[in-house]
Protein backbone atom coordinates (compact mmCIF):
# COMPACT_ATOMS: atom_id res chain seq x y z
CA UNK A 1 0.00 0.00 0.00
CA UNK A 2 1.26 3.45 -0.77
CA UNK A 3 -0.79 6.57 -0.32
CA UNK A 4 -4.34 5.69 0.71
CA UNK A 5 -7.13 8.13 -0.16
CA UNK A 6 -9.47 8.31 2.84
CA UNK A 7 -12.16 10.59 1.44
CA UNK A 8 -13.13 14.21 1.64
CA UNK A 9 -13.89 15.79 5.00
CA UNK A 10 -14.69 19.34 3.94
CA UNK A 11 -18.25 18.85 5.24
CA UNK A 12 -16.82 18.10 8.69
CA UNK A 13 -14.02 20.65 9.00
CA UNK A 14 -14.11 24.31 8.10
CA UNK A 15 -10.84 24.55 6.18
CA UNK A 16 -11.69 28.02 4.89
CA UNK A 17 -11.75 29.26 8.47
CA UNK A 18 -8.55 27.38 9.29
CA UNK A 19 -6.81 28.95 6.32
CA UNK A 20 -8.13 32.37 7.24
CA UNK A 21 -6.84 31.95 10.82
CA UNK A 22 -3.42 30.91 9.57
CA UNK A 23 -3.07 33.69 7.05
CA UNK A 24 -3.39 36.27 9.85
CA UNK A 25 -0.06 35.25 11.32
CA UNK A 26 3.41 34.06 10.41
CA UNK A 27 4.31 30.47 11.10
CA UNK A 28 7.62 29.12 12.30
CA UNK A 29 10.14 29.59 9.53
CA UNK A 30 12.11 26.51 8.50
CA UNK A 31 15.28 26.85 6.46
CA UNK A 32 18.16 24.61 5.48
CA UNK A 33 20.30 26.49 7.94
CA UNK A 34 22.67 25.08 10.57
CA UNK A 35 20.82 27.13 13.22
CA UNK A 36 17.58 25.25 12.45
CA UNK A 37 19.07 21.95 11.36
CA UNK A 38 20.37 19.88 14.24
CA UNK A 39 23.24 18.19 12.45
CA UNK A 40 24.10 16.26 15.61
CA UNK A 41 20.98 14.19 14.93
CA UNK A 42 21.90 11.33 12.52
CA UNK A 43 18.65 11.63 10.56
CA UNK A 44 18.97 15.38 10.09
CA UNK A 45 22.62 14.98 9.15
CA UNK A 46 21.75 12.36 6.54
CA UNK A 47 19.12 14.63 5.02
CA UNK A 48 21.49 17.58 5.01
CA UNK A 49 24.19 15.49 3.37
CA UNK A 50 21.80 14.30 0.67
CA UNK A 51 20.70 17.82 -0.21
CA UNK A 52 24.20 19.24 -0.08
CA UNK A 53 25.59 16.50 -2.30
CA UNK A 54 22.74 17.04 -4.78
CA UNK A 55 23.79 20.68 -5.03
CA UNK A 56 20.79 22.39 -3.45
CA UNK A 57 21.17 26.10 -2.93
CA UNK A 58 19.97 26.52 0.68
CA UNK A 59 17.90 29.56 -0.35
CA UNK A 60 15.54 27.34 -2.38
CA UNK A 61 14.64 25.30 0.71
CA UNK A 62 12.06 27.04 2.85
CA UNK A 63 8.72 26.36 4.47
CA UNK A 64 6.63 27.61 7.39
CA UNK A 65 4.97 25.44 10.00
CA UNK A 66 1.81 26.44 11.89
CA UNK A 67 1.21 24.25 14.92
CA UNK A 68 -2.05 23.08 16.42
CA UNK A 69 -2.72 24.87 19.70
CA UNK A 70 -0.10 27.51 18.95
CA UNK A 71 -1.05 29.00 15.60
CA UNK A 72 -4.53 27.52 15.15
CA UNK A 73 -7.30 26.20 17.34
CA UNK A 74 -6.71 22.64 18.58
CA UNK A 75 -10.41 21.99 17.92
CA UNK A 76 -9.43 21.25 14.28
CA UNK A 77 -7.06 18.55 15.50
CA UNK A 78 -9.67 17.11 17.87
CA UNK A 79 -12.19 16.90 15.04
CA UNK A 80 -9.70 15.22 12.71
CA UNK A 81 -8.74 12.75 15.47
CA UNK A 82 -12.40 11.92 16.05
CA UNK A 83 -13.03 11.38 12.33
CA UNK A 84 -10.11 8.98 11.92
CA UNK A 85 -10.07 7.38 15.35
CA UNK A 86 -6.60 8.33 16.44
CA UNK A 87 -4.69 10.32 19.03
CA UNK A 88 -2.64 13.32 17.92
CA UNK A 89 1.10 13.52 18.51
CA UNK A 90 2.10 16.36 16.19
CA UNK A 91 -0.25 18.34 14.01
CA UNK A 92 0.76 21.24 11.82
CA UNK A 93 -0.07 23.11 8.66
CA UNK A 94 2.84 23.69 6.30
CA UNK A 95 3.12 26.62 3.96
CA UNK A 96 5.37 26.73 0.91
CA UNK A 97 5.69 30.01 -0.98
CA UNK A 98 6.13 30.20 -4.77
CA UNK A 99 9.66 29.26 -5.78
CA UNK A 100 10.38 27.36 -2.58
CA UNK A 101 10.79 23.65 -1.97
CA UNK A 102 10.94 21.02 0.67
CA UNK A 103 13.15 18.48 -1.16
CA UNK A 104 12.97 14.73 -0.97
CA UNK A 105 13.08 13.74 2.71
CA UNK A 106 11.43 11.72 5.41
CA UNK A 107 10.18 13.32 8.61
CA UNK A 108 13.10 13.24 10.98
CA UNK A 109 11.40 13.49 14.38
CA UNK A 110 13.71 14.10 17.31
CA UNK A 111 10.88 13.08 19.67
CA UNK A 112 10.61 9.61 18.13
CA UNK A 113 11.82 7.85 21.30
CA UNK A 114 8.75 9.15 23.17
CA UNK A 115 6.50 7.33 20.67
CA UNK A 116 7.82 3.90 21.63
CA UNK A 117 5.07 1.31 21.85
CA UNK A 118 2.61 3.42 19.86
CA UNK A 119 1.23 2.45 16.45
CA UNK A 120 2.02 5.59 14.49
CA UNK A 121 -0.21 6.94 11.73
CA UNK A 122 0.48 9.77 9.33
CA UNK A 123 -2.14 11.66 7.33
CA UNK A 124 -2.20 14.77 5.24
CA UNK A 125 -5.18 16.81 4.11
CA UNK A 126 -5.46 19.45 1.44
CA UNK A 127 -7.02 22.54 2.95
CA UNK A 128 -7.55 24.34 -0.33
CA UNK A 129 -8.43 23.25 -3.84
CA UNK A 130 -5.46 22.50 -6.08
CA UNK A 131 -3.95 25.50 -7.71
CA UNK A 132 -1.60 24.99 -10.63
CA UNK A 133 1.98 24.38 -9.54
CA UNK A 134 1.32 23.37 -5.94
CA UNK A 135 2.55 19.80 -5.79
CA UNK A 136 3.19 17.28 -3.06
CA UNK A 137 4.82 13.92 -3.68
CA UNK A 138 4.54 11.06 -1.18
CA UNK A 139 6.50 7.98 -2.21
CA UNK A 140 5.65 7.65 -5.91
CA UNK A 141 2.27 9.38 -5.68
CA UNK A 142 2.18 12.95 -6.92
CA UNK A 143 -0.72 14.92 -5.45
CA UNK A 144 -2.18 17.41 -7.92
CA UNK A 145 -5.79 18.19 -8.90
CA UNK A 146 -6.90 17.62 -5.30
CA UNK A 147 -9.97 19.10 -3.70
CA UNK A 148 -10.19 20.98 -0.43
CA UNK A 149 -10.80 18.39 2.28
CA UNK A 150 -9.15 15.42 0.53
CA UNK A 151 -7.38 13.23 3.10
CA UNK A 152 -4.61 10.71 2.50
CA UNK A 153 -3.17 8.15 4.89
CA UNK A 154 0.48 7.29 4.45
CA UNK A 155 1.87 3.76 4.48
CA UNK A 156 4.25 4.84 7.23
CA UNK A 157 5.11 8.13 8.89
CA UNK A 158 8.70 7.95 7.68
CA UNK A 159 8.28 7.45 3.93
CA UNK A 160 10.07 9.61 1.38
CA UNK A 161 8.14 12.71 0.42
CA UNK A 162 8.64 16.28 -0.70
CA UNK A 163 6.77 19.27 -2.01
CA UNK A 164 7.13 22.52 -3.77
CA UNK A 165 5.43 25.45 -5.34
CA UNK A 166 5.92 26.50 -8.95
CA UNK A 167 2.60 28.29 -9.08
CA UNK A 168 1.61 31.80 -8.15
CA UNK A 169 0.15 31.55 -4.65
CA UNK A 170 1.27 30.00 -1.34
CA UNK A 171 0.49 26.32 -0.82
CA UNK A 172 -0.91 25.02 2.48
CA UNK A 173 -1.15 21.43 3.69
CA UNK A 174 -2.54 19.98 6.93
CA UNK A 175 -0.23 17.34 8.43
CA UNK A 176 -1.15 14.87 11.13
CA UNK A 177 1.11 12.47 13.04
CA UNK A 178 -0.78 10.41 15.57
CA UNK A 179 -1.28 6.98 17.01
CA UNK A 180 -4.01 4.37 16.73
CA UNK B 1 -0.82 15.74 -23.27
CA UNK B 2 -0.41 12.63 -25.39
CA UNK B 3 2.29 9.96 -25.59
CA UNK B 4 3.36 9.70 -29.22
CA UNK B 5 5.85 6.86 -28.91
CA UNK B 6 9.30 5.91 -27.73
CA UNK B 7 12.41 7.05 -29.57
CA UNK B 8 15.16 5.92 -27.23
CA UNK B 9 17.08 4.77 -30.31
CA UNK B 10 17.90 8.36 -31.26
CA UNK B 11 19.24 9.38 -27.84
CA UNK B 12 22.99 9.75 -27.67
CA UNK B 13 24.93 9.12 -24.43
CA UNK B 14 27.00 12.20 -25.29
CA UNK B 15 23.95 14.44 -24.74
CA UNK B 16 23.79 13.80 -21.02
CA UNK B 17 27.58 14.02 -20.82
CA UNK B 18 27.60 17.40 -22.58
CA UNK B 19 24.79 18.71 -20.38
CA UNK B 20 26.33 17.54 -17.14
CA UNK B 21 29.78 18.87 -17.96
CA UNK B 22 28.86 22.19 -19.59
CA UNK B 23 26.99 25.21 -18.27
CA UNK B 24 24.89 25.77 -21.41
CA UNK B 25 22.94 29.03 -21.65
CA UNK B 26 21.66 29.91 -18.21
CA UNK B 27 18.14 31.29 -17.94
CA UNK B 28 16.73 33.67 -17.01
CA UNK B 29 19.57 35.76 -18.41
CA UNK B 30 20.28 39.37 -17.43
CA UNK B 31 18.06 40.78 -20.18
CA UNK B 32 15.12 38.67 -19.03
CA UNK B 33 15.66 39.71 -15.44
CA UNK B 34 16.18 43.42 -16.17
CA UNK B 35 14.91 44.93 -19.37
CA UNK B 36 13.71 42.47 -22.03
CA UNK B 37 10.33 43.99 -22.93
CA UNK B 38 9.11 40.76 -24.52
CA UNK B 39 9.54 39.10 -21.13
CA UNK B 40 8.14 41.98 -19.05
CA UNK B 41 4.70 40.52 -18.39
CA UNK B 42 6.09 37.14 -17.30
CA UNK B 43 8.86 38.73 -15.25
CA UNK B 44 6.42 40.92 -13.36
CA UNK B 45 3.98 38.07 -12.76
CA UNK B 46 6.72 35.92 -11.25
CA UNK B 47 8.14 38.77 -9.20
CA UNK B 48 4.68 39.68 -7.89
CA UNK B 49 4.22 36.07 -6.80
CA UNK B 50 7.48 36.32 -4.84
CA UNK B 51 9.91 34.52 -7.14
CA UNK B 52 13.53 35.60 -6.96
CA UNK B 53 14.83 35.76 -10.52
CA UNK B 54 18.45 36.30 -9.56
CA UNK B 55 20.24 33.92 -7.23
CA UNK B 56 16.98 32.18 -6.40
CA UNK B 57 15.36 28.93 -7.43
CA UNK B 58 14.31 30.14 -10.89
CA UNK B 59 17.04 28.76 -13.10
CA UNK B 60 17.31 26.44 -16.04
CA UNK B 61 20.05 25.73 -18.57
CA UNK B 62 19.50 25.53 -22.31
CA UNK B 63 21.60 23.56 -24.78
CA UNK B 64 21.63 23.96 -28.56
CA UNK B 65 23.79 22.80 -31.46
CA UNK B 66 26.70 24.87 -30.19
CA UNK B 67 26.84 23.00 -26.86
CA UNK B 68 26.12 19.49 -28.10
CA UNK B 69 28.74 17.25 -29.69
CA UNK B 70 26.17 15.22 -31.66
CA UNK B 71 23.21 17.52 -32.39
CA UNK B 72 19.71 16.08 -32.63
CA UNK B 73 18.89 14.96 -36.17
CA UNK B 74 15.24 15.94 -36.55
CA UNK B 75 14.95 13.83 -39.71
CA UNK B 76 14.99 10.79 -37.40
CA UNK B 77 11.63 11.76 -35.90
CA UNK B 78 8.39 11.40 -37.81
CA UNK B 79 6.89 14.47 -36.14
CA UNK B 80 9.67 16.73 -37.37
CA UNK B 81 10.67 15.07 -40.63
CA UNK B 82 10.51 17.62 -43.42
CA UNK B 83 9.00 20.25 -41.15
CA UNK B 84 10.31 23.47 -39.75
CA UNK B 85 11.22 22.93 -36.13
CA UNK B 86 13.37 24.10 -33.26
CA UNK B 87 14.88 21.86 -30.63
CA UNK B 88 16.70 22.51 -27.41
CA UNK B 89 17.68 20.52 -24.36
CA UNK B 90 16.97 21.68 -20.80
CA UNK B 91 18.79 20.92 -17.56
CA UNK B 92 17.10 21.61 -14.24
CA UNK B 93 19.32 21.13 -11.22
CA UNK B 94 17.97 19.99 -7.82
CA UNK B 95 16.26 22.90 -6.08
CA UNK B 96 15.64 24.79 -9.31
CA UNK B 97 12.46 25.45 -11.27
CA UNK B 98 10.88 26.92 -14.34
CA UNK B 99 7.73 28.49 -12.85
CA UNK B 100 4.20 28.62 -14.26
CA UNK B 101 4.21 30.01 -17.80
CA UNK B 102 2.96 29.60 -21.35
CA UNK B 103 5.16 29.46 -24.43
CA UNK B 104 5.11 31.98 -27.25
CA UNK B 105 6.64 31.25 -30.63
CA UNK B 106 6.04 34.38 -32.65
CA UNK B 107 7.97 33.09 -35.68
CA UNK B 108 5.85 29.93 -36.04
CA UNK B 109 2.50 29.89 -37.86
CA UNK B 110 1.09 26.86 -36.10
CA UNK B 111 3.48 25.89 -33.31
CA UNK B 112 3.02 22.48 -31.70
CA UNK B 113 5.09 21.58 -28.64
CA UNK B 114 6.66 18.21 -27.93
CA UNK B 115 8.63 16.99 -24.93
CA UNK B 116 10.93 13.99 -24.86
CA UNK B 117 12.51 12.25 -21.88
CA UNK B 118 16.28 12.08 -22.15
CA UNK B 119 16.40 9.67 -19.19
CA UNK B 120 14.05 7.43 -17.25
CA UNK B 121 11.87 9.25 -14.70
CA UNK B 122 13.55 9.92 -11.38
CA UNK B 123 11.84 10.77 -8.11
CA UNK B 124 11.26 14.51 -7.62
CA UNK B 125 11.44 15.41 -11.30
CA UNK B 126 8.26 17.41 -11.76
CA UNK B 127 6.63 18.51 -15.00
CA UNK B 128 3.09 19.88 -14.75
CA UNK B 129 0.94 20.80 -17.74
CA UNK B 130 -2.56 22.17 -17.13
CA UNK B 131 -4.23 19.61 -14.91
CA UNK B 132 -1.89 16.82 -15.98
CA UNK B 133 1.69 15.79 -15.34
CA UNK B 134 4.37 13.79 -17.11
CA UNK B 135 5.79 11.23 -14.71
CA UNK B 136 7.05 7.63 -14.66
CA UNK B 137 8.31 8.04 -18.21
CA UNK B 138 11.01 6.05 -19.94
CA UNK B 139 14.02 7.38 -21.81
CA UNK B 140 12.89 8.35 -25.28
CA UNK B 141 9.18 8.75 -24.50
CA UNK B 142 7.87 11.54 -26.71
CA UNK B 143 4.79 13.55 -25.68
CA UNK B 144 2.77 16.14 -27.52
CA UNK B 145 1.84 18.86 -25.03
CA UNK B 146 -0.84 21.50 -25.24
CA UNK B 147 0.16 25.10 -24.79
CA UNK B 148 -1.55 25.31 -21.44
CA UNK B 149 0.07 26.57 -18.24
CA UNK B 150 3.11 24.45 -17.59
CA UNK B 151 6.01 24.42 -15.17
CA UNK B 152 8.86 22.21 -14.05
CA UNK B 153 10.81 21.65 -10.87
CA UNK B 154 13.40 19.35 -9.41
CA UNK B 155 13.04 18.33 -5.77
CA UNK B 156 15.02 15.17 -6.33
CA UNK B 157 18.69 14.41 -5.98
CA UNK B 158 20.00 14.37 -9.55
CA UNK B 159 19.72 16.81 -12.49
CA UNK B 160 16.62 16.62 -14.69
CA UNK B 161 17.41 16.47 -18.42
CA UNK B 162 14.83 16.83 -21.18
CA UNK B 163 14.45 17.42 -24.90
CA UNK B 164 12.12 20.16 -26.12
CA UNK B 165 10.75 20.56 -29.61
CA UNK B 166 8.48 23.00 -31.36
CA UNK B 167 7.20 22.07 -34.81
CA UNK B 168 5.41 24.24 -37.32
CA UNK B 169 2.43 22.13 -38.31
Amino acid sequence: MMLDYKGNISDHMDFDQLLSDIKKQQGDLRLFDPKMFDLADPGMRMMGDLWSRAGYDPSSIEWFNYYSGKHFDAAYTEKFSELFGCQPLKVWVSEIRPGKFFPRHWDVDTDVSSYEGKKLVRYHAHIQDYRFGQFFQVENHMCINYQKGDVYKWSSYDVWHGGGNIGMEPKYTFNYLGSE
Amino acid sequence: MKLIGNYSNIIRPSWAFDMLTKEGDKRPNQAMVKDDDSFKEQREAWQNAGYELENGSVEWHLYWDKHITEPLDTEQLEITKGKRCHWWFVKLMPGKCFPQHKDYFADFKNPVRYWMAMENYKWGHVFLIGDTQIKDYKEGDLFRIENDWHAAANIGLVPKLSIQLVVDE
